[in-house]
């Protein structure tokens, strides 16, 4: 199955929910997620199906 | 972090899913539209549809006749239900499916984009303000909405399926004449299921009929209005039927009233002025219902509606209105026949130790005798043709008061509205055939209160339900000893052909039993009913209580169906679509049909199409990894410290506090494994990545099995490639097991306190390895779910987004639980908020119940 308008669709809709973060919550909030989208981002182009779950940045979060 | 950056974060978790799985809907729906295209240049039809089963039954050499019967046979109906594991508020499902729509358009619409997305900007705002959960647990009626709200969606959907049935049959078979009578309706458990539910109540149900009757009743009469302003053909054009206007004259004089509604419209345009009519008797029908007035030229039965609709389109037919007939009006026939003025028929469901209780008191009443009756004499009574009397049923206890009420509602539902509005009687936890003769005995007392004739008494099917694995193991001789007590037999015989439904559940067996062995009793048990019905000449539905989760009967559709013993599906598809995921195959017409054709095709295919029967030597071997994985799998939930690691281990304490459903999800305190209901328990083992309920017990069974003597992996190879219940066995385990993660539930695993509980922990992640290196090796790959690379890639992007929902729930309920055990007090209520919706994100993000009937991996499995 070809997964791309998928991606294509949420990356869409992501980039207009943190337009929409930003004015709810804040510039530092919205920054906190975009890391989280980020280091998905580098762990899904890195990383097998399984998953590192004890990732110190992920935990780093908390 | 602290609570209000948390609380952000995890709601930009949850809502990241909510859009990733509308999504994902719209790469399934391009799909769809792509294979569609692709069908149509290729003129063969599209996998697993309507139309491919069709051609694939004709290929294996089914002739006209043979499929004309199976037609006749077909019948297909998926039971709505509202199982409190929907995390989801309606609220929430309507923003979303309004962004489906808005992107929907937008592919078309390119060059509107702009204003598009600042609709999808305040949507998403809205989104953003509003609570995600819950603030409290729904009351039954906002349930009953719910299960209504999807009429729009079937509204749309069954008279495509009906239509493609007519199409595929006329195409493969042109010059043969198919008759294509009903084969498609909806059942429903919302305000009928009490077992376990103190706030379903008789006059809930009652409540609930309405609903429902008026649900249909309106979409009749939109149907109604849309073909008035289609029907504009004039009298001068084409002469319309004399019978037509012979009914409209005599309604005129038989409610005078309607002369005041017929005037506005010509009196050359017969059929508005038929269709005029009907709108007013569907009118006053509804305002029965509504507000039970006495409204004279409301409709008696939608029978007799259809009667009405018969007689239009035969004017029209013989006034060369073929091509209206089938464009418009055929598809209004079709829901008729669907959906009735009932919309979907409603199931009752009560837990087989109430009906006794209410037996007990309501023979004490019937008898002058001082000294109660023993539970054997109970039994012999209820076993003969004895009539009931009448009871003063004030003296009855509240409980069977409850009980007899509904009863007594049931007897004036049937009186009034005919057979379709009650779907069945469901008897939970039937241990025996005394279970369903007491039911009867009830409803044969509850009809002699205002009713002298026994030989009226309406026939309504009281369905057992089996749903351990000793019941599962003991069904067939249950069915077989209720079979053969006169009584019984008699009460099947007064509708003509005998029928009977069984259901099983695929939920409680699977927490009592473990996955493997689950799956093989349930299947063994269908094969067994299906025998016992055929030695006493008594049609068999098999009513499937599956969950929409792996661990509760939960697959792609396909594969569930075509996995089945095709004697015990015989064109009969009875089966519940359980709450948690109504939305995801119901919200979108395209989803809901690829789901409906699905349904469709697998079960004409495993009905009418060629079969093989499993080898000696594997029904061999699936008894013996049974039996192995039922030991494993007792060994671990009969461990000492196993209810303290699921306590601890899961948020299953905060997921029973959660207001999701109206249903209470705790039978009361957790002593025991049977303690647990089996929704939340699949549910609570999802949130915390162990996902046993679906894989658990299945490494050590194969590992057993091949280190026997005479054993290797070439049977189970070849009964994976060759033998679709163990197929889907594997598939489905194989799901479990990518989903699960271990290091995750390692985390979940460090919040228990009791020493032994690493016991524990040590079993479960050694079977997971286990289990994972037997699905490896058995389908000859080196990575799960190698051969479904759609899968693997959603499961790969999701992952690292469901991970910190996970480590935050883990830290949220760390924080509960130390200040529950610092201090006595409540924990705080921000804590329990963030874990609700956590619970909520990690339910979303992993498609929970999504990878389900409707999901195109069915093609990948099934082809």
């Amino acid at each position: 199955m070809n997964a791309t308008l998928a991606d294509r669709t949420l990356d869409r809709l992501i980039d207009l929910l943190d337009l929409v973060v930003r004015e709810q919550v804040g510039e530092s909030l919205a920054n906190t997620m975009q890391r989280i989208r980020r280091l998905a981002v580098e762990r899904r182009a890195g990383l097998p199906v399984r998953m590192q779950s004890h990732d110190s940045s992920m935990n780093s979060l908390i | 972090m602290k609570p209000k950056e948390l609380r952000a974060v995890i709601r930009w978790l949850s809502l990241f899913f909510d859009l990733a799985n509308v999504a994902e809907d719209q790469q399934r729906i391009e799909t769809l539209r792509e294979r569609d295209d692709a069908a149509k240049a290729s003129g063969s039809p599209r996998r697993e549809s309507i139309s491919s089963a069709i051609v694939e039954l004709q290929q294996q050499g089914v002739d006209a006749a043979e499929m004309q019967r199976w037609v006749d046979r077909l019948r297909i109906e998926p039971v709505f239900t509202a199982h409190p594991s929907e995390a989801k508020r309606r609220t929430t499902r309507q923003l979303l499916r309004r962004i489906r729509e808005l992107l929907a358009g937008r592919a078309f619409a390119t060059s509107d984009v702009e204003s598009i997305e600042s609709e999808l900007l305040a949507d998403l705002t809205v989104l953003w303000q509003s609570d995600l959960v819950r603030p409290d647990r729904p009351p039954v009626m906002s349930e009953v909405s719910r299960g209504v709200y999807f009429v729009s969606t079937l509204w749309d959907v069954v008279p495509q399926t009906y239509r493609e049935l007519r199409t595929a049959l006329k195409t493969a078979w042109p010059q043969h004449h198919f008759e294509v009578l009903r084969f498609l309706s909806f059942g429903t458990w919302i305000g009928g299921d009490r077992d376990g539910h103190p706030f379903v109540t008789s006059e809930i149900t009652r409540l609930t009929f309405t609903r429902l009757r008026r649900a249909a009743l309106e979409g009749h009469l939109a149907e109604c209005r849309r073909m008035h302003n289609r029907m504009v053909m004039s009298d001068q054009q084409v002469v319309s039927d004399q019978v037509l206007r012979d009914r409209l004259d005599d309604s005129e004089k038989r409610w005078p009233e309607l002369t005041d509604r017929l005037s506005p419209v010509s009196s050359l345009e017969t059929y508005r002025r038929f269709l005029r009519m009907l709108d007013f008797r569907l009118s006053r029908t509804l305002s029965v219902v509504a507000y039970g007035a006495n409204q004279s030229g409301a409709y008696d039965s939608a029978e007799e509606f259809s009667e009405d609709l018969a007689l239009l389109s035969d004017s029209l037919l013989e006034n060369r209105g073929r091509r209206i007939v089938e464009q418009f009006l055929q598809p209004w026939i079709d829901l008729v026949d669907t959906f009735g003025f009932h919309f979907a028929s409603l199931d009752i469901r009560q837990n087989s130790e109430v009906h006794h209780q209410c037996l007990r008191e309501v023979v004490a009443l019937q008898r002058s005798e001082d000294s109660p009756l023993v539970d054997k004499e109970l039994g012999e009574l209820i076993a003969t043709g004895t009539s009931p009397g009448k009871i003063d049923a004030q003296k009855l206890t509240e409980g069977s008061r409850e009980v007899f009420d509904t009863l007594l509602l049931l007897t004036e539902e049937y009186v009034t509205w005919g057979t379709q509005s009650v779907g069945g009687y469901i008897i939970s936890m039937t241990h025996s055939a005394t279970d369903v003769l007491t039911v009867l005995w009830l409803w044969r007392t509850a009809w002699a209160q205002n009713h002298d004739d026994e030989q009226h008494l309406p026939v309504m099917p009281i369905i057992p339900l089996f749903e351990t694995i000793d019941d599962l193991r003991n069904a067939s001789s249950i069915l077989n000893e209720l079979l053969s007590v006169p009584v019984y037999r008699r009460y099947l015989s007064k509708l003509g052909q005998r029928h009977q439904t069984v259901m099983v559940g695929y939920s409680d067996s699977t927490k009592d039993g473990g996955y493997l062995t689950a799956c093989w009793e349930l299947h063994q048990a269908q094969e067994r009913l299906a025998d016992v019905a055929e030695q006493h000449h008594v049609e068999l539905t098999v009513f499937h209580g599956r969950g929409g989760s792996l661990g509760r009967g939960g697959g792609p559709a396909a594969r569930a169906i075509r996995s089945l013993p095709n004697k015990a599906v015989g064109g009969r598809m009875r089966v519940t679509e359980q709450g948690e995921v109504l939305s995801e195959r119901y919200d979108d017409p395209r989803i809901a049909h690829r789901h409906l054709e699905q349904i469709i095709n697998a079960t004409l295919l495993v009905s009418a199409g060629a079969s093989r029967s499993p080898e000696a030597d594997w029904l061999k071997a699936m008894d013996f990894l049974s039996q192995a994985s039922f030991r494993k799998y007792r060994e671990l939930v009969e461990h000492s410290a196993f209810l303290h690691y699921f306590d601890r281990a899961t948020p299953i304490s905060e997921i029973e506090t959660l207001p999701i459903g109206s249903r209470p999800s705790r039978r009361g305190q957790r002593t025991s494994l049977s303690d647990l209901r089996a929704i939340p328990w699949t549910f609570a083992w999802t949130q915390s990545r162990h996902i046993l309920p679906a894989w658990f017990g299945l490494g050590t069974a194969v590992r057993n099995f091949v280190d026997t003597d005479d054993s290797d992996w070439s049977t189970l190879r070849a009964m994976y490639a060759e033998w679709p219940m163990f197929r889907a066995l594997i598939d489905n385990a194989e799901l479990a097991l990518a989903k699960a993660d271990m290091q995750i539930a390692r985390s979940y695993a460090a919040l228990t306190s009791d020493p032994s509980s690493d016991e524990v922990w040590q079993q479960i992640a050694s079977e997971f390895e286990r289990s994972r290196g037997a699905v490896l090796l058995i389908k000859e790959n080196t990575e799960l779910l190698a051969d479904v690379d759609w899968l693997k890639t959603s499961v790969m992007n999701r992952n690292p987004y469901v991970d910190p929902l996970n480590l935050s729930q883990i830290e949220l309920l760390r924080q509960i639980r130390s200040n529950q055990e610092t201090s006595d007090t409540l924990p705080d209520s921000e804590l329990t908020n963030l874990v609700r919706l956590s619970i909520q994100g990690i339910a979303a993000g992993l498609l929970f119940g999504r990878v389900s009937w409707n999901s195109p991996i069915s093609s990948q499995f099934n082809h």
